[in-house]
């Protein structure tokens, strides 16, 4: 008992100092005070809706979305989560007025310097894998696709372009123990994104 | 029933109290001010690398056209500034009213705005190309939003140095400020936020439990600035290594408030975030998100660390501009002799 009322007068003397140190005036606090709880709520909508998510969670995102979004706060923070897995990359054939066809791969270490541009590229490539696994839109899949295709047809002004998804796997500790590289070509696997003319852009 | 009725006005008591003491007490602004010099290089850098490469994601043939985003951002809550224009002068202009902008603050000129006009910035150029950005631009884009609430002007700053001009020779004095404090609260519990969410969501991993993660991350070739392969022939480091990044993530947000296990967490966060910058090639993310840990660091010694090198620097020109003057000095003599 008597430590309860040792802890409570502390509190009341904390107390008296934070009144001691200018508080604003209480409408104020209160004001803030609610600002503050929706933005903190709002920030923890956000990842607790990445899936598997309940029904509250979900509609507390949607409660905060214009929020979120327009502030660009609308982030899971799942870095390297669940687990770190395979990279994505696109492969793409450019078909030329000449006939010839020029391969490349993006993103490109040697092609995109210094790294903060590399990892710009690699993000996209990622992106459009997330979109794929996640069982996006098939036409906003197509849609983002073009728009790759449309860029890389007018930088290399080419006629047609043929894309492909190139995931890289990640050899295990024993494989790498036997001698395997990194880049080996058994750790790459492929799927066809599609072929897009100039023409059809 | 006496008892249950005192227990709640007692929570109620200690929680008012403490909410108060958290968030509205007056907070010296050396922190904040820190964390807007090297926020504000980072974001110059950020953007100057857009800026750079303007054509391929801002321009009318960009990887991802203003149409394409229309599509994904099918909200519109997404706003974006880059998206009413996409000539290429016009791009240009705005990159280097951008740049301009985080120069300002940077240095701490007009601060107040500067910080404000960098948020909006920061938020629409990620907002125009979000499927190009990634931690590094969360990180930027939450630290430029908390810096516009604070003062971060008020020291380490030519804001800071013009005051002192006007005030003449008179001493001004920098007045701690609640919304010093909301900034660099805000900050910390953001942080805490990213920490608990990002341990959390590993726990869905396997290979976060049977310790392997990090193999995951030394071993893709993407990633990968040093060939850290080595780590296939010592699986305990591995183990370790993904162990303990999952109890330090989930752990940061109890620890980091404890005045003992701060200093702890806050060392710990230094390999970690080297280890991504130079072994994962992500040198930006690993440098902000130690810049984003900074605000558990204490104004005082902020100031005495930031406030030596600024001393030593003062004194250093002005030792310059005495042996300068004593130069002449002999200079003139020699020339009379």
């Amino acid at each position: 008992m008597r430590a309860d009322n040792a802890s409570m007068s502390r509190i009341r003397q904390s107390q008296s100092e934070v009144a001691e140190n200018k508080l604003p005036s209480p409408r104020l606090r209160g004001i803030v005070s609610i600002l503050l709880m929706l933005h903190l709520t709002a920030l923890i909508a956000a990842p607790m809706a990445v899936a598997p998510s309940s029904v509250l969670s979900a509609r507390c995102w949607r409660l905060f979305q214009p929020y979120l979004e327009g502030a660009f706060l609308n982030h899971g923070y799942h870095f390297f989560a669940p687990e770190p897995g395979p990279s994505h990359l696109i492969r793409y054939e450019l078909r030329m007025a000449d006939g010839t066809v020029h391969e490349g791969v993006f993103p490109n270490l040697d092609e995109q310097k210094p790294r903060l541009l590399y990892h710009r590229h690699f993000m996209l490539t990622e992106f459009m894998n997330n979109m794929i696994e996640s069982g996006a839109d098939e036409q906003i899949v197509t849609e983002l696709t073009k728009s790759y295709a449309d860029h890389l047809l007018d930088n290399h002004n080419a006629e047609s372009v043929t894309l492909f998804l190139r995931r890289h796997f990640i050899p295990t500790p024993d494989q790498v123990r036997d001698g395997m590289r990194l880049t080996d070509l058994s750790l790459f696997a492929e799927r066809p994104l599609g072929t897009y003319e100039r023409s059809s852009l | 029933m006496n008892a249950t009725r005192q227990y709640f006005r007692d929570l109620q008591v200690a929680t008012i109290g403490g909410w108060n003491r958290f968030w509205f007490t007056q907070a010296d602004p050396s922190t904040v001010c820190l964390i807007r010099i090297l926020a504000g290089a980072m974001l110059f850098y950020t953007h100057l690398i857009w800026a750079l490469n303007s054509s391929e994601f801002f321009g009318t043939n960009s990887w991802l056209r203003s149409e394409t985003m229309a599509r994904l951002n099918r909200s519109g809550f997404a706003w974006s500034h880059l998206w009413m224009t996409q000539s290429n002068s016009s791009l240009v202009i705005l990159h280097i009213l951008a740049l301009v902008v985080f120069v300002l603050m940077t240095v701490g000129l007009f601060t107040r705005v500067t910080t404000v006009l960098a948020f909006v910035i920061t938020v629409s150029y990620a907002n125009r190309q979000a499927p190009a950005t990634f931690g590094l631009d969360q990180i930027n884009a939450l630290l430029s939003m908390y810096l516009m609430l604070a003062p971060c002007g008020a020291r380490f700053s030519i804001d800071r140095l013009l005051a002192k001009r006007r005030a003449a020779e008179k001493s001004v004095d920098v007045n701690p400020s609640t919304a010093a404090n909301i900034s660099i609260r805000l900050i910390q519990l953001h942080m805490c936020i990213i920490y608990l969410f990002a341990g959390l969501a590993k726990l869905k991993g396997p290979a976060w439990w049977n310790g392997t993660a990090i193999w995951g991350a030394v071993a893709n070739y993407e990633y990968q600035s040093v060939d850290l392969t080595w780590m296939a022939d010592w699986p305990i480091i591995v183990n370790l290594l993904s162990h303990a990044t999952v109890f330090w993530e989930i752990s940061y947000c109890v620890l980091i408030w404890n005045r003992l296990t701060r200093p702890i967490v806050l060392c710990l966060a230094i390999p970690i975030h080297l280890g991504i910058a130079f072994c994962l090639g992500m040198v930006t993310f690993g440098t902000i998100m130690l810049v984003a840990n900074l605000a558990f660091v204490s104004p005082k010694l902020v100031r005495s660390l930031v406030g030596d090198v600024f001393r030593k620097r003062r004194r250093n020109v002005r030792s310059r501009n005495a042996d300068g003057c004593k130069d002449v000095k002999r200079r003139e003599t020699a020339v009379v002799s």
